[in-house]
Protein backbone atom coordinates (compact mmCIF):
# COMPACT_ATOMS: atom_id res chain seq x y z
CA UNK A 1 0.00 0.00 0.00
CA UNK A 2 1.38 2.98 -1.24
CA UNK A 3 2.68 5.95 1.66
CA UNK A 4 0.91 8.53 3.09
CA UNK A 5 1.48 11.72 1.91
CA UNK A 6 0.62 14.56 4.42
CA UNK A 7 3.20 16.88 3.96
CA UNK A 8 5.89 18.46 1.77
CA UNK A 9 5.69 19.54 -1.71
CA UNK A 10 3.52 16.64 -3.03
CA UNK A 11 0.61 17.12 -0.65
CA UNK A 12 -0.71 19.54 -2.88
CA UNK A 13 -0.91 16.81 -5.57
CA UNK A 14 -2.00 13.78 -3.46
CA UNK A 15 -5.02 13.45 -5.01
CA UNK A 16 -5.08 10.75 -7.43
CA UNK A 17 -2.96 8.82 -4.81
CA UNK A 18 -5.88 9.22 -2.25
CA UNK A 19 -8.09 7.44 -5.19
CA UNK A 20 -6.48 4.52 -5.37
CA UNK A 21 -5.62 4.06 -1.77
CA UNK A 22 -9.12 4.55 -1.26
CA UNK A 23 -9.88 2.10 -3.61
CA UNK A 24 -7.40 -0.55 -1.45
CA UNK A 25 -8.37 0.29 1.47
CA UNK A 26 -12.41 -0.14 0.44
CA UNK A 27 -11.81 -3.52 -1.85
CA UNK A 28 -9.60 -5.10 1.50
CA UNK A 29 -12.32 -4.08 3.89
CA UNK A 30 -14.96 -5.19 2.00
CA UNK A 31 -13.25 -8.73 1.20
CA UNK A 32 -13.24 -9.32 4.92
CA UNK A 33 -16.70 -8.98 5.60
CA UNK A 34 -18.06 -12.43 6.76
CA UNK A 35 -20.45 -13.13 3.47
CA UNK A 36 -18.21 -12.00 0.66
CA UNK A 37 -16.13 -13.76 -1.36
CA UNK A 38 -14.51 -11.92 -3.90
CA UNK A 39 -14.40 -9.12 -6.27
CA UNK A 40 -16.31 -9.34 -9.33
CA UNK A 41 -13.80 -9.00 -12.35
CA UNK A 42 -15.79 -6.47 -14.58
CA UNK A 43 -16.45 -6.79 -18.32
CA UNK A 44 -15.03 -3.81 -20.68
CA UNK A 45 -13.57 -2.26 -17.75
CA UNK A 46 -16.35 -0.98 -16.01
CA UNK A 47 -15.89 -1.62 -12.17
CA UNK A 48 -12.13 -1.35 -12.01
CA UNK A 49 -9.40 1.12 -10.71
CA UNK A 50 -6.20 1.74 -12.53
CA UNK A 51 -3.12 3.14 -10.28
CA UNK A 52 0.18 1.81 -8.30
CA UNK A 53 1.10 0.34 -12.09
CA UNK A 54 -2.00 -2.33 -11.40
CA UNK A 55 -5.44 -2.91 -11.96
CA UNK A 56 -7.90 -3.05 -9.07
CA UNK A 57 -10.90 -5.16 -9.75
CA UNK A 58 -14.22 -5.29 -8.12
CA UNK A 59 -13.57 -1.70 -6.78
CA UNK A 60 -14.08 1.87 -8.78
CA UNK A 61 -13.48 5.31 -7.18
CA UNK A 62 -14.87 8.53 -8.54
CA UNK A 63 -14.40 11.97 -7.32
CA UNK A 64 -17.56 13.13 -6.55
CA UNK A 65 -17.47 16.67 -5.18
CA UNK A 66 -16.76 18.26 -1.49
CA UNK A 67 -13.10 16.78 -1.96
CA UNK A 68 -14.95 13.55 -1.52
CA UNK A 69 -14.64 10.27 -3.40
CA UNK A 70 -17.52 7.95 -4.64
CA UNK A 71 -17.17 4.49 -4.17
CA UNK A 72 -18.64 1.93 -5.88
CA UNK A 73 -18.00 -2.32 -4.82
CA UNK A 74 -18.48 -4.96 -7.19
CA UNK A 75 -18.99 -7.77 -4.89
CA UNK A 76 -19.72 -11.51 -5.76
CA UNK A 77 -20.80 -13.25 -2.10
CA UNK A 78 -22.26 -15.99 -0.41
CA UNK A 79 -25.81 -17.14 -0.33
CA UNK A 80 -26.94 -14.97 2.63
CA UNK A 81 -29.35 -12.03 3.04
CA UNK A 82 -28.15 -9.34 0.80
CA UNK A 83 -29.12 -6.24 2.54
CA UNK A 84 -27.67 -6.59 5.76
CA UNK A 85 -24.46 -7.90 3.96
CA UNK A 86 -24.05 -4.78 2.04
CA UNK A 87 -24.65 -2.40 5.55
CA UNK A 88 -21.73 -4.41 7.33
CA UNK A 89 -19.39 -3.91 4.23
CA UNK A 90 -20.57 -0.31 4.28
CA UNK A 91 -19.60 -0.01 7.89
CA UNK A 92 -16.43 -2.03 7.58
CA UNK A 93 -15.11 0.24 4.48
CA UNK A 94 -16.07 3.25 6.40
CA UNK A 95 -14.25 2.37 9.64
CA UNK A 96 -10.94 1.39 7.40
CA UNK A 97 -11.08 4.69 5.53
CA UNK A 98 -10.97 6.51 8.96
CA UNK A 99 -8.55 4.33 10.34
CA UNK A 100 -6.24 5.05 7.52
CA UNK A 101 -6.76 8.51 7.34
CA UNK A 102 -9.11 8.92 4.95
CA UNK A 103 -12.32 9.41 6.96
CA UNK A 104 -12.75 12.99 5.51
CA UNK A 105 -12.71 11.91 1.83
CA UNK A 106 -14.95 9.00 1.59
CA UNK A 107 -18.12 9.59 -0.06
CA UNK A 108 -21.12 7.26 -0.46
CA UNK A 109 -20.05 3.71 -0.69
CA UNK A 110 -22.28 1.99 -3.55
CA UNK A 111 -22.41 -1.75 -2.83
CA UNK A 112 -22.98 -3.82 -6.26
CA UNK A 113 -24.04 -7.53 -5.46
CA UNK A 114 -23.18 -8.48 -9.01
CA UNK A 115 -23.06 -12.72 -8.67
CA UNK A 116 -23.67 -15.55 -6.12
CA UNK A 117 -21.32 -17.99 -5.37
CA UNK A 118 -23.35 -20.75 -4.85
CA UNK A 119 -22.69 -24.49 -3.59
CA UNK A 120 -23.67 -27.55 -5.85
CA UNK A 121 -26.89 -28.39 -6.07
CA UNK A 122 -26.64 -31.82 -4.94
CA UNK A 123 -25.23 -30.20 -1.50
CA UNK A 124 -28.57 -28.37 -0.82
CA UNK A 125 -28.34 -24.99 -0.96
CA UNK A 126 -29.97 -23.71 2.36
CA UNK A 127 -30.74 -25.43 5.28
CA UNK A 128 -35.07 -25.32 5.24
CA UNK A 129 -37.09 -26.97 2.16
CA UNK A 130 -40.63 -25.89 2.06
CA UNK B 1 -47.86 -12.99 -4.54
CA UNK B 2 -49.62 -14.49 -7.82
CA UNK B 3 -48.77 -16.92 -10.36
CA UNK B 4 -49.65 -19.44 -12.88
CA UNK B 5 -49.28 -22.90 -13.49
CA UNK B 6 -48.72 -23.93 -17.57
CA UNK B 7 -48.55 -27.49 -18.64
CA UNK B 8 -47.46 -28.76 -21.65
CA UNK B 9 -46.08 -25.37 -23.26
CA UNK B 10 -42.86 -24.23 -24.12
CA UNK B 11 -39.86 -26.02 -25.19
CA UNK B 12 -37.03 -23.14 -24.11
CA UNK B 13 -38.63 -21.33 -22.10
CA UNK B 14 -37.42 -18.28 -20.33
CA UNK B 15 -33.89 -19.82 -20.50
CA UNK B 16 -32.50 -17.31 -18.16
CA UNK B 17 -32.54 -14.65 -20.02
CA UNK B 18 -32.51 -12.27 -17.72
CA UNK B 19 -33.91 -8.24 -17.68
CA UNK B 20 -30.58 -6.64 -17.09
CA UNK B 21 -32.43 -3.74 -15.17
CA UNK B 22 -30.83 -3.00 -11.34
CA UNK B 23 -32.23 -2.40 -8.81
CA UNK B 24 -30.74 0.05 -6.34
CA UNK B 25 -32.07 0.66 -2.64
CA UNK B 26 -30.75 3.69 -0.96
CA UNK B 27 -29.85 3.22 2.27
CA UNK B 28 -27.19 5.41 4.59
CA UNK B 29 -23.91 6.39 2.84
CA UNK B 30 -24.99 4.73 -0.35
CA UNK B 31 -26.80 2.54 -2.52
CA UNK B 32 -27.07 -1.79 -2.58
CA UNK B 33 -27.84 -2.89 -5.66
CA UNK B 34 -28.72 -6.94 -6.48
CA UNK B 35 -27.93 -7.85 -10.38
CA UNK B 36 -30.67 -10.06 -12.26
CA UNK B 37 -28.07 -12.47 -12.43
CA UNK B 38 -28.49 -12.98 -8.48
CA UNK B 39 -32.27 -12.77 -8.28
CA UNK B 40 -31.88 -15.37 -11.09
CA UNK B 41 -29.81 -17.28 -9.43
CA UNK B 42 -31.77 -17.52 -6.09
CA UNK B 43 -34.70 -18.66 -7.67
CA UNK B 44 -32.92 -21.46 -9.53
CA UNK B 45 -31.85 -22.69 -6.72
CA UNK B 46 -34.73 -22.49 -4.90
CA UNK B 47 -36.75 -23.97 -7.14
CA UNK B 48 -34.32 -27.27 -7.60
CA UNK B 49 -34.60 -27.52 -4.04
CA UNK B 50 -38.49 -28.52 -3.93
CA UNK B 51 -38.71 -32.49 -4.47
CA UNK B 52 -40.75 -33.25 -7.62
CA UNK B 53 -38.73 -30.67 -9.77
CA UNK B 54 -36.43 -32.91 -11.81
CA UNK B 55 -34.73 -30.45 -14.11
CA UNK B 56 -35.43 -26.57 -15.53
CA UNK B 57 -35.76 -25.38 -18.81
CA UNK B 58 -36.92 -26.72 -22.05
CA UNK B 59 -36.09 -29.62 -23.87
CA UNK B 60 -33.51 -28.07 -26.09
CA UNK B 61 -32.18 -25.42 -23.03
CA UNK B 62 -31.33 -28.75 -21.06
CA UNK B 63 -28.77 -30.03 -23.68
CA UNK B 64 -27.60 -27.41 -24.92
CA UNK B 65 -27.16 -25.75 -21.27
CA UNK B 66 -25.87 -29.64 -20.31
CA UNK B 67 -23.06 -29.59 -22.66
CA UNK B 68 -22.31 -25.78 -22.38
CA UNK B 69 -21.88 -25.83 -18.80
CA UNK B 70 -19.60 -28.87 -19.35
CA UNK B 71 -17.33 -26.73 -21.01
CA UNK B 72 -18.04 -23.65 -18.93
CA UNK B 73 -19.39 -21.06 -21.07
CA UNK B 74 -23.18 -21.00 -18.93
CA UNK B 75 -24.55 -20.74 -15.89
CA UNK B 76 -26.63 -24.45 -15.28
CA UNK B 77 -28.47 -22.69 -12.10
CA UNK B 78 -30.31 -19.72 -14.31
CA UNK B 79 -31.35 -22.55 -16.93
CA UNK B 80 -35.19 -22.24 -17.09
CA UNK B 81 -35.46 -19.18 -15.27
CA UNK B 82 -36.40 -15.80 -16.65
CA UNK B 83 -37.04 -12.52 -14.03
CA UNK B 84 -38.32 -9.32 -14.59
CA UNK B 85 -36.76 -7.32 -11.55
CA UNK B 86 -37.88 -3.47 -10.53
CA UNK B 87 -37.18 -1.49 -7.58
CA UNK B 88 -38.64 -3.48 -5.06
CA UNK B 89 -40.31 -5.78 -7.01
CA UNK B 90 -39.71 -9.15 -8.96
CA UNK B 91 -41.52 -11.02 -11.46
CA UNK B 92 -40.15 -15.06 -12.04
CA UNK B 93 -41.30 -17.02 -14.95
CA UNK B 94 -40.00 -20.86 -14.41
CA UNK B 95 -39.87 -23.85 -16.95
CA UNK B 96 -39.45 -27.18 -15.49
CA UNK B 97 -39.12 -30.42 -15.18
CA UNK B 98 -41.50 -32.32 -12.80
CA UNK B 99 -40.99 -36.32 -11.71
CA UNK B 100 -43.62 -38.56 -13.32
CA UNK B 101 -45.90 -39.20 -10.77
CA UNK B 102 -45.62 -36.07 -8.70
CA UNK B 103 -49.14 -33.86 -7.77
CA UNK B 104 -47.95 -31.00 -10.40
CA UNK B 105 -50.79 -28.63 -8.55
CA UNK B 106 -49.13 -29.45 -5.36
CA UNK B 107 -45.29 -29.39 -6.92
CA UNK B 108 -45.55 -26.13 -8.57
CA UNK B 109 -47.29 -24.67 -5.71
CA UNK B 110 -44.26 -25.67 -3.04
CA UNK B 111 -41.71 -24.22 -6.00
CA UNK B 112 -44.00 -20.91 -5.46
CA UNK B 113 -44.02 -21.03 -1.96
CA UNK B 114 -40.08 -21.47 -1.96
CA UNK B 115 -38.60 -19.33 -4.81
CA UNK B 116 -40.76 -16.42 -3.41
CA UNK B 117 -39.80 -17.04 0.18
CA UNK B 118 -35.63 -17.25 -0.41
CA UNK B 119 -36.35 -14.10 -3.13
CA UNK B 120 -37.12 -11.99 -0.51
CA UNK B 121 -35.32 -13.35 2.28
CA UNK B 122 -32.06 -13.29 0.33
CA UNK B 123 -32.79 -9.72 -1.68
CA UNK B 124 -35.43 -8.14 -0.15
CA UNK B 125 -37.46 -7.61 -3.30
CA UNK B 126 -41.05 -8.32 -2.77
CA UNK B 127 -42.40 -11.35 -5.35
CA UNK B 128 -45.01 -10.24 -7.04
CA UNK B 129 -46.05 -13.35 -9.25
CA UNK B 130 -44.04 -16.92 -9.98
CA UNK B 131 -45.21 -18.25 -13.30
CA UNK B 132 -44.53 -21.87 -14.03
CA UNK B 133 -44.24 -24.29 -17.11
CA UNK B 134 -44.22 -27.92 -16.78
CA UNK B 135 -43.06 -29.04 -20.28
CA UNK B 136 -41.83 -31.95 -19.58
CA UNK B 137 -42.31 -35.24 -17.61
CA UNK B 138 -38.93 -37.57 -15.83
CA UNK B 139 -39.51 -41.08 -16.18
CA UNK B 140 -37.05 -42.83 -14.21
CA UNK B 141 -34.13 -44.57 -16.20
CA UNK B 142 -35.08 -42.52 -19.31
CA UNK B 143 -31.77 -40.95 -19.29
CA UNK B 144 -29.42 -41.83 -22.01
CA UNK B 145 -26.33 -43.59 -20.62
CA UNK B 146 -23.28 -42.86 -21.99
CA UNK B 147 -21.63 -46.06 -24.25
CA UNK B 148 -19.60 -47.63 -22.07
CA UNK B 149 -15.76 -48.21 -23.60
CA UNK B 150 -14.97 -50.64 -26.06
CA UNK B 151 -13.02 -53.40 -24.38
CA UNK B 152 -8.94 -53.51 -24.65
CA UNK B 153 -8.27 -55.40 -27.37
CA UNK B 154 -5.40 -56.57 -26.19
CA UNK B 155 -4.52 -58.33 -22.18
Amino acid sequence: MPQLHTSGPRAAAVTPTDRVRLAEVALEAALKVDGVVAPHAPIGGGGSTRGSGRRLDGVSVVAGGHERFDVSLHLVTRIVPLHPLADRVRERVSRAARRSGLGDRLGPVDVRIEDLAEPPVSAGMLEAGP
Amino acid sequence: MSGETKQGEGQAGAGGKAVEQRQPLQSGGGTTTIADAVVSKVAGLAAREVPGVHDMGGGAARAVGGLTSRIGLSEARTQGVGVEVGEREAAVDLTLTIDYGESIPQVSSAVRDNVAKRIEGITGLSVTEVNITVNDLYFPGEETEEEPPPPPRVA
